[in-house]
């Protein structure tokens, strides 16, 4: 997993997708369903999506790991006039989605029409924790029947220490391989992700996309 | 960067992910991103539809 300390920065094309891509989609996702949306999600400190997405966005509860981070948020949630809707959970997501409590016995407020989960670092993890928490996620909101947006943010190449990503991309290339035999941009993808020599970059720690070469030198993250 | 955007839709006591974006769409995102190119010019957007 990601170290403890880490914290969230963001990059110029994380600020387009936020700002353009997903606030379009946020924004016809609210006006789908008639209503200013619940959220549920990890936007950091300085909560930017929220923020860009104020005008969709009724109650919001967030969940931070550091606590010094959840105080900062409930800063800039006064500064922007909306902490009257803030619901703040302290904790790791995948552990407060298991249990159904935070650090401090705090519960989520299901269910959510809208759940962004920026995750610092990858997806699947050898104990299975965050695909559990998925499941758990999907699981809350069925039992009150509730449609919702799912947005996802991680990083593919975060320190595949037990080889995991590996194999899940050698089974991507054959399934690749074998449904789309005469597309090979596909293959070339994958074989680009699968590279010892494509930088563990593009993680919400690397600055801007000027910055990318600088990425090659971030520590992976451990899990 | 992995980025995807999926609506899951309540329908009869089961919910159903819906997702205009591709396969290629949602891994080209870090390819782009690591060539130095920039999304707003590389990515189409997906419609979101509260039911299919």
């Amino acid at each position: 997993m990601p170290p403890q300390n880490a914290s969230f920065r963001t990059s110029a094309n994380k600020d387009y997708l936020r700002s353009v891509y997903d606030k379009k989609i946020v924004g016809e996702w609210s006006k789908a369903l008639g209503s200013p949306l619940h959220y549920l999600g990890l936007p950091g400190p300085e909560m930017l999506d929220i923020v860009e997405w104020q005008q969709y966005v009724g109650r919001f509860t967030t969940i931070e790991r550091e606590e010094n981070e959840q105080h900062l948020i409930f800063l800039r949630a006064n500064v922007h006039d909306i902490e009257h809707r803030l619901h703040s959970l302290y904790g790791d997501f995948d552990e407060i989605l298991r249990t159904g409590r935070d650090t401090y016995s705090h519960s989520p407020q299901w269910p959510y029409e809208l759940v962004n989960l920026d995750f610092y670092g990858g997806l699947i993890y050898s104990n299975l924790s965050r695909p559990r928490a998925f499941e758990k996620l999907i699981e809350n909101q069925d039992n009150f029947q509730r449609s919702f947006l799912l947005i996802v943010t991680y990083q593919l190449r975060d320190a595949d220490l037990t080889g995991e990503k590996t194999a899940f991309l050698d089974d991507l290339g054959r399934k690749v391989k074998r449904d789309y035999a005469t597309d090979g941009s596909l293959k070339d993808l994958v074989e680009w992700y699968k590279s010892p020599t494509t930088p563990d970059a593009a993680r919400q720690a690397s600055g801007s996309t000027a910055d990318s070469q600088s990425c090659t030198q971030e520590p992976a993250a451990q899990e | 960067m992995i980025h995807f955007v999926t609506s899951f839709v309540h329908q009869s006591g089961t919910h159903r992910a819906v997702s205009d974006q591709s396969l290629l769409d949602v891994m080209n995102l870090g390819y782009l991103e690591l060539t130095n190119q920039v999304l707003k010019e590389s990515i189409a957007f997906p419609r979101i539809r509260k039911t299919e």
